[in-house]
């Protein structure tokens, strides 16, 4: 009986075998983190466009029935000067003062102001009813908090609000369309 | 007794260069369909978001046209132009993220009711028009595009007196 000897195994991989594999691997590796990050650019882009798509026509929805309503308004610098009714202006208010007639003959007013309080920015609305003797210092309610900036502007004969965003969109709207 | 070859381990070597390419092929082809989706996604977003800047723009004209004073309808220096005359000027409509302006074109013209007097545009007499009342029709178009596809958009006001 002849005994055959057997061929030596062979175990593992080559160098060339891991190296390839390795570079391979990686190259798997950086695709799906491309992937990734297109997947974070694309949901950023989506973020960018939210203030035009969603917010500044719920704010528009919401300014031009407040304006609608009532029988008259000026623009102002800023909430005090709209409390106090001085240094009323044409362009780049920041404050909407409104009037309402009401069915007695008496008025309520309203302010819509754009305006910083405790470090954020705000669009508010201040009421203030016909008995009331002055002007609340907390507002009524937050219309939008997202607006990077509100300009109220007459100079072309129509009420004209612009929302700016926080990534430098903007849309300008007419106050009273009607 | 002669012990055969491992065939099958031979076989099996390479097979993991075959799985890799497959996996490459994979991330390819997924890599294609996010990017077509997000191309997509953001192309219907543009155009939702610049059919609102117009239709936002076109409030202001509505409200112009149904504001401005009657004297300056229908004079030489009319915002609206006398029909088949147009007024063209290149207008900003909004911005988008980063600050990029839209623009877009507006044309207007007025356009006189067939029963105006002459010197109103119209053919009417005192006969049909005993009051010399005199409606104009304003018309503002804003022609804009949105990729390759251009679109029109018009508001009509109707001015009487």
């Amino acid at each position: 009986m002849k005994l055959q000897q057997k061929a030596p195994s062979r175990k593992g991989f080559t160098l060339i075998e891991m190296t390839a594999a390795l570079v391979l691997s990686m190259g798997i590796a950086i695709a799906l983190l491309a992937l990734l990050q297109q997947q974070i650019s694309f949901t950023r882009a989506l973020n960018d466009f939210k203030f035009l798509r969603d917010e500044a026509p719920q704010i528009n929805t919401l300014l031009t029935n407040i304006i609608n309503k009532s029988d008259n308004y000026r623009i102002y610098n800023d909430l005090d000067s709209a409390k106090n009714l001085t240094s009323a202006v044409r362009s780049d208010g920041k404050s909407l003062r409104l009037r309402y007639r009401n069915p007695d003959g008496t008025y309520d007013q309203a302010i819509v102001s754009f305006e910083t309080r405790g470090g954020q920015k705000q669009l508010n609305y201040y009421h203030r009813g016909k008995n009331a003797s002055n002007w609340r210092s907390q507002p009524s309610w937050t219309i939008s908090t997202k607006p990077d900036s509100v300009d109220f502007d007459n100079s072309t004969g129509i009420l004209l609000v612009t929302l700016t965003g926080a990534k430098g969109d903007e849309i300008s709207y007419a106050g009273n369309p009607d | 007794m002669r012990i055969k070859p491992d065939k099958s381990r031979r076989n099996q070597r390479g097979s993991a260069l075959i799985e890799i390419a497959v996996s490459y092929g994979t991330l390819v082809v997924v890599a294609m369909l996010t990017l077509k989706a997000a191309i997509n996604t953001s192309g219907s977003q543009i155009w939702t978001i610049k059919q609102s800047m117009t239709d936002a723009y076109l409030t202001r004209e509505t409200a112009l046209a149904s504001r401005v004073p009657f004297d300056e309808i229908d004079v030489d220096a009319s915002l609206w132009a006398a029909h088949p005359s147009v007024t063209t000027s290149s207008v900003v409509v909004g911005k988008m993220p980063g600050g990029t302006s839209v623009t877009a074109q507006l044309h207007r013209t007025r356009i006189p009711d067939s029963n105006n007097l002459s010197d109103a545009g119209g053919t009417g007499t005192n006969t049909t028009n005993p009051g010399s009342t005199e409606a104009w029709k304003l018309q503002s178009l804003l022609v804009y595009s949105i990729g390759t596809k251009e679109y029109v958009k018009t508001r009509t006001a109707l001015r009487i007196r």
